[in-house]
């Protein structure tokens, strides 16, 4: 027993070594600086858009075109979390300058994630540091993250559609996303007899601070920051059951900072939280939520109509 | 309860610790409360069932014995009969028997209705029934005499490592497998937690990932043109999985324990005739239907010809025709009462029909094209042809419906869409990969090398295996496949 606890011991530490040295190999891309430099310059961009794929499928850079006549970058996937979004900001800031406004979609598990190695290694972040000691099995322990590799190796052998969104050269593609069709059946629209809920994880949680920083950054830099609540389905929200409290925390973040407005659409009277296909999925039991194309277009109706005053010239 | 599951290991950590603690003769009575109490995860219903069921047998089998007429023996067998099957045909069969009825009604133009029961399926029972049933015509054929302690019995209906998906054991080798004498053993120990360990291995690193291919080429077969080929092929090997995963885990439990519960999987994809496969796979299942069911009623046909041919057929072809026909198309039933595992059970019986059919002739060819002189090529070819009617054969079974299946049959082509191209390129390797663990697995203990290995060593490659399956589990949270039947 003596014999197999510390092979175990070994091999976990020796394994992990090889994974994550392996991940830095297979996302490190010296060609995404240079490319989005090219990209950022083509248009004067007065808006950043951030956040994870919720954001991704809630906020649509041709709205704000058509709608506003502002152009907006994009810049929000799945496992881009605050930390992820602080090294993108000063990465961003060297390339074009800051934005006028930010857009920043905001989660209710957004203190709960963490941002994924693939996105962090554009900025060389990506495990920065190896702690053997950190925890009896650290296979275990970065079990999410070798998930998330291997479903990007997987990724890698497949056709270009595939990677297009997982690669380095994911911005280009994710500007024109319009978002994508309800499928009957995918929004969980029955309440279960044990609903599976979710609390919420208050600030400082894994990557807290560096949305402070963001907003300090932001507030120095003179941008005006948009914090959006998108919103959920009634059953999602249900499932969210501590939303009063994700909404306190937030505001009590946000305070002090004159140049940051929030914007909750996650209410029955900001949107139609009930009718299922302006979502593609979520529902009762599901935490996470995003909206349909239908939804989406809605959305940035509503959403526009009420931050055009960000962009009204001053008087 | 989920072998698989933190409530499982708090449940199998506490039962050892007690079991082997306990003197001798209250072991039985720990296994037997073990077991219920691991079944009444289930509901309370469902252990109601179990010990009425197991009861009734029970009595059914000390009645037989002391029953005086062969009448009396044969009525009271098939109460016994009756009380053992009960809970299975009410709560797995009576909607799908029950539309069928009121379907052929409606053929007379009835004009009636069959509103179904919506009764709920029990986990386990298709297993626990058969062990009863078994037990039961055993005693009836004087093959074992009937159980007189009540404990025992209903220890072996409920055994919990195999109460949910077997192995089948049967009585008359198993009960005296739990009287006998068992203490604490350093090797069953470290030879079960291997086993289990295996057996986790194939469930969560194997059978679920390659889930995620099957479950997505199922669920939308258009345009999916060779996927489809692949995705029965690869459904073979996850099925495979997930079933003797669970096997594994029940045997390993067993051995922990101290007993010996029958072996239900040899390397069934290297079979070389579908025979060889029913010989292979669900060991427990097929001996079961062979000698409860093929045997019975292959008798009972050949004793109805009566002379030695029947239209220019040998009776003994009659025989064996009928009876594994029926016996096959059973077989698909129990697995879940749906025409499409009607059609399965079908199928292999047609198969193992036309193999017997078709033995000499195949021969003769095999002589003829003298692949006899090539054994190894024959036998690949064997082996290729065997695996590929099998994956035929579990399209049905894994298609939500008759009509999905032969859609999905016929979409199949050799047009090949990028789309899937990584996963599909991924769920091969694995495939590889478990192919060659499992010959490793099966066979290093007969290695010399391996024998002569320091224990450190062989530690060290457990323990790397290990970490392999913490690298590869998919944390799927799925239950096994074998759970719905």
């Amino acid at each position: 027993m003596l014999w197999l606890a510390l092979f175990l011991f070994l091999f976990d530490r020796g394994l992990f070594y090889l994974i994550i040295s392996a991940e830095n190999r297979f996302y490190r891309d010296p060609s995404f600086a240079e490319s989005f430099q090219e990209f950022i310059k083509a248009k004067p961009f007065s808006t950043l858009i951030l956040g994870t794929s919720r954001s991704f499928a809630a906020f649509q850079p041709d709205s704000f075109e058509t709608i506003l006549g502002q152009e907006a970058f994009i810049e929000a996937r799945s496992g881009k979390g605050p930390k992820y979004n602080w090294f993108f900001y000063e990465f961003y800031k060297k390339c074009a300058g800051p934005p006028k406004v930010v857009v920043y979609g905001i989660d209710y598990f957004i203190f709960q994630t963490k941002s994924k190695e693939r996105w962090l290694a554009r900025f060389d972040r990506i495990h920065e540091s190896f702690a053997p000691f950190s925890a009896p099995s650290l296979l275990l322990k970065n079990k999410n993250d070798i998930e998330d590799f291997l479903v990007d190796v997987i990724a890698r052998m497949g056709p270009a559609e595939n990677k297009a969104f997982r690669s380095t050269q994911d911005f280009v593609k994710a500007q024109d996303y319009v978002g994508r069709e309800t499928t009957p059946g995918k929004v969980v629209t029955q309440k279960p007899r044990d609903l599976h809920v979710q609390r919420y994880r208050a600030y400082p949680g894994k990557e807290g601070p560096y949305l402070k920083r963001l907003l300090e950054e932001w507030e120095r830099d003179g941008v005006t920051v948009l914090l959006i609540i998108i919103p959920d389905y009634v059953g999602t929200n249900e499932t969210n059951f501590e939303q009063q409290k994700s909404l306190k925390n937030l505001k009590r973040l946000t305070q002090g900072y004159p140049n940051v407005h929030i914007y909750n659409f996650n209410l029955s009277n900001a949107f139609p939280l009930k009718r299922a296909e302006y979502f593609y999925n979520g529902g009762w039991g599901k935490s996470n939520c995003h909206l349909s194309k239908k939804g989406a277009e809605l959305f940035n109706r509503l959403l526009l109509e009420k931050i055009a005053v960000h962009y009204a010239p001053a008087k | 309860m989920n072998f698989i599951s933190l409530r499982f290991l708090i449940f199998a950590g506490c039962l050892l610790s007690l079991f082997f603690l306990i003197p001798a003769r209250w072991k039985w009575l720990c296994l037997l409360a073990a077991s219920y109490v691991f079944y009444s995860f289930a509901g309370i219903k469902v252990i109601v069932l179990l010990a009425v069921s197991t009861f009734l047998v029970y009595a059914a089998a000390l009645g037989l014995e002391r029953a005086r007429t062969p009448r009396m023996r044969r009525l009271v067998f098939v109460l016994g009969l009756v009380s053992g099957l009960f809970g299975l045909v009410v709560f797995k069969y009576a909607d799908f028997f029950g539309r069928l009825c009121f379907a052929a009604a409606g053929v007379f133009k009835a004009g009636i209705v069959y509103k179904p029961l919506g009764l709920a399926y029990i986990v386990g029972l298709s297993f626990y029934s058969f062990k009863s049933i078994s037990y039961l015509i055993d005693v009836y054929r004087g093959k074992m005499a009937a159980e007189k302690h009540l404990g025992y019995f209903a220890l072996y209906v409920s055994f919990f490592p195999q109460l949910l998906m077997g192995p089948i054991d049967r009585a008359v080798r198993f009960i005296p497998e739990l009287k006998k004498r068992v203490s604490f053993d350093f090797d069953r120990l470290a030879s079960g937690i291997e086993l289990i360990a295996w057996g986790i291995f194939k469930k969560i690193a194997v059978a679920d990932r390659l889930a995620l291919f099957v479950n997505d080429v199922f669920a939308q077969p258009k345009d999916q043109g060779l996927y489809l080929l692949f995705g029965a092929y690869i459904y073979a090997f996850q099925i495979y999985c997930d079933f003797s995963g669970y096997t594994d885990i029940a045997i390993g439990l067993s051995r922990i324990l101290g007993y010996d519960s029958m072996e239900n999987f040899r390397t069934p994809y290297a079979s070389r005739s579908l025979p060889e496969f029913w010989s292979r796979w669900h060991i427990s299942l097929s001996t079961w239907l062979r000698d409860y069911l093929f045997l019975p009623i292959a008798y009972r046909v050949l004793r109805a010809i009566k002379s030695p041919t029947l239209l220019s057929i040998k009776a003994e072809a009659w025989a064996y025709g009928i009876g594994i026909i029926i016996t096959w198309t059973l077989g698909g039933l129990w697995h879940g009462a749906a025409w499409t595992f009607v059609i399965f059970g079908a199928i292999h019986g047609v198969y193992l029909l036309l193999s017997n059919i078709t033995k000499k002739g195949r021969r003769r060819f095999v002589r003829r094209i003298r692949l006899d002189r090539l054994p190894a090529l024959r036998r690949a070819i064997q082996v290729f042809i065997t695996f590929n009617l099998v994956s035929l054969a579990w399209v049905f079974f894994r298609a939500e419906s008759l009509t999905a299946a032969l859609a999905f049959l016929q979409k199949i082509s050799r047009q090949m869409p990028a789309t899937r191209r990584g996963l599909l390129v991924f769920n091969i390797l694995l495939v590889v990969l478990f192919i060659g663990l499992e010959a490793l697995f099966k066979n290093h203990a007969r290695w010399p090398m391996w024998q002569k290995l320091p224990r450190p060593l062989r530690t060290a490659a457990f323990a790397l295996f290990l970490c392999l399956t913490m690298i590869l589990a998919l944390d799927a949270n799925n239950e096994f496949i074998y759970f719905n039947f």
